[in-house]
């Protein structure tokens, strides 16, 4: 089968899959949903409509409410406890510290301009108080007395190395090397 | 002596062309806008056909695109032409029918394309018309019949292109925009399924 044929095919086998025509009625179905002459054309996107913007603002409303109590009711974070005594117990005080506003000179002494104002933080300092009556009732027991060490003084031993014996190496007999012959049939 | 009118004024008249019914209708004539339906309205029928393969589907989307595009009348400018921007429309609500996984199903369990009841030529109409000999109209038809389903399995990219570009009604330019991609861009897919489609049939021993 030639490309030609092949090709032909399947452009048949296209326009044979799309080769259905439209429903007479579709302009009558379609202009059953336009809106009659004369009448406003609905403009795109969507209509708010009275009860519509009623149920949006009751729902807005909620959502705010909601946030607003959910905000309300968020857990103040608590100091962390870093000493107790026996019943007493001092709550941290916060104290605020306010970092200095730095000013800012130039050197021509024009106006002076300020620069923005750091972020004012607060830290937490914890703390524990003992009252007089509570230090002096406490008893602390005497450290126990460590007995003194004794070392033995370090030993020095002298080592005596063994006497080493060399023995003396065999002399080497002289080589006695033959005069090399000729094979016969190199001759 | 009174002006005569141009001919373009008469034809105009009768025929007006769409930025004019476009115009009428965006005043509110909804005749008009008739008018553009039964214009258009088979190739936007044909474009949701390519893509929901369902002629039943097809309808609905066709309706759909343009109910939707009266609505958005408003919008439009001008820019491009009416038709290619109702394509568009078009094209776009087909896209949403086609990815329901419930239209998907229904097309699985039974493929309601044309090309599994077509209608059928009259022999005699056929022979008067010098078309093909009884044995080359059943290799054709054989053919076609092993066609269908392969272009029905392309890639959606592949065959939407193909499909489009084969049916005669759109040109490369409108399908570009339809689909939103460069010309090359869809050419180069038509020609891909072609191959692709070439290949397989080759495999299947229609050999070149």
């Amino acid at each position: 089968m030639s490309v030609d044929r092949l090709e032909d095919a399947i452009d048949r086998a296209v326009r044979e899959m799309l080769d259905v025509e439209p429903p007479a009625d579709l302009r009558a179905r379609v202009m059953e949903r336009l809106p009659a002459p004369g009448s406003q054309r609905p403009a795109s996107g969507f209509r708010l409509t009275a009860p519509g913007f009623r149920l949006l603002a009751a729902a807005a409303a909620i959502v705010l409410l909601t946030m607003v109590v959910a905000h309300r009711s968020e857990p103040v974070p608590q100091a962390p406890v870093v000493a107790r005594s026996a019943d007493r117990y001092l709550a941290p005080e916060p104290t605020r510290a306010v970092a200095d506003v730095p000013l800012v000179r130039t050197p021509s002494g024009l106006p002076v301009t300020r620069r923005a104002p750091r972020e004012e933080h607060t830290r937490i300092v914890a703390a524990a108080a003992f009252t007089a009556d509570e230090a002096g009732a406490m008893q602390i027991a005497p450290l126990n007395t460590i007995a003194p060490i004794s070392i033995e003084r370090v030993a020095q031993d002298a080592i005596a190395p063994a006497g080493l014996a060399v023995r003396p190496l065999n002399t080497i007999a002289d080589i006695q090397i033959a005069p090399l012959t000729p094979p016969p049939d190199r001759r | 002596m009174p002006a005569q009118p141009s001919i373009d004024r008469v034809t105009e008249a009768v025929h007006p062309d769409d930025l004019a019914l476009v115009r009428r209708a965006q005043a509110g004539d909804t005749e008009a806008f008739g008018m553009l339906v039964e214009r258009h309205r088979r190739a936007v029928f044909r474009a949701a056909l390519a893509a929901v393969r369902s002629p039943a589907d097809a309808d609905e989307v066709a309706q759909d695109a343009f109910v939707t595009a009266f609505r958005k009348l408003d919008g439009f400018r001008g820019e491009a032409s009416f038709k290619t921007w109702l394509l568009a429309i078009a094209w776009r609500k087909a896209i949403d029918r086609r990815k329901s996984v419930t239209r998907w199903m229904q097309r699985i369990v039974a493929p309601t394309f044309a090309s599994d009841g077509g209608a059928e030529l009259d022999p005699m109409e056929r022979l008067a018309a010098g078309g093909p000999t009884h044995e080359q109209d059943l290799m054709t038809a054989d053919l076609q019949r092993r066609l269908a389903p392969l272009i029905a399995a392309l890639p959606k990219k592949l065959r939407d292109a193909l499909l489009l570009a084969g049916s005669g009604d759109h040109g490369y330019d409108e399908i570009g925009q339809m689909l939103g991609i460069p010309v090359g861009t869809v050419k180069w897919r038509v020609s891909e399924a072609r191959r692709m489609l070439r290949k397989k049939m080759t495999a299947m021993g229609y050999e070149r």
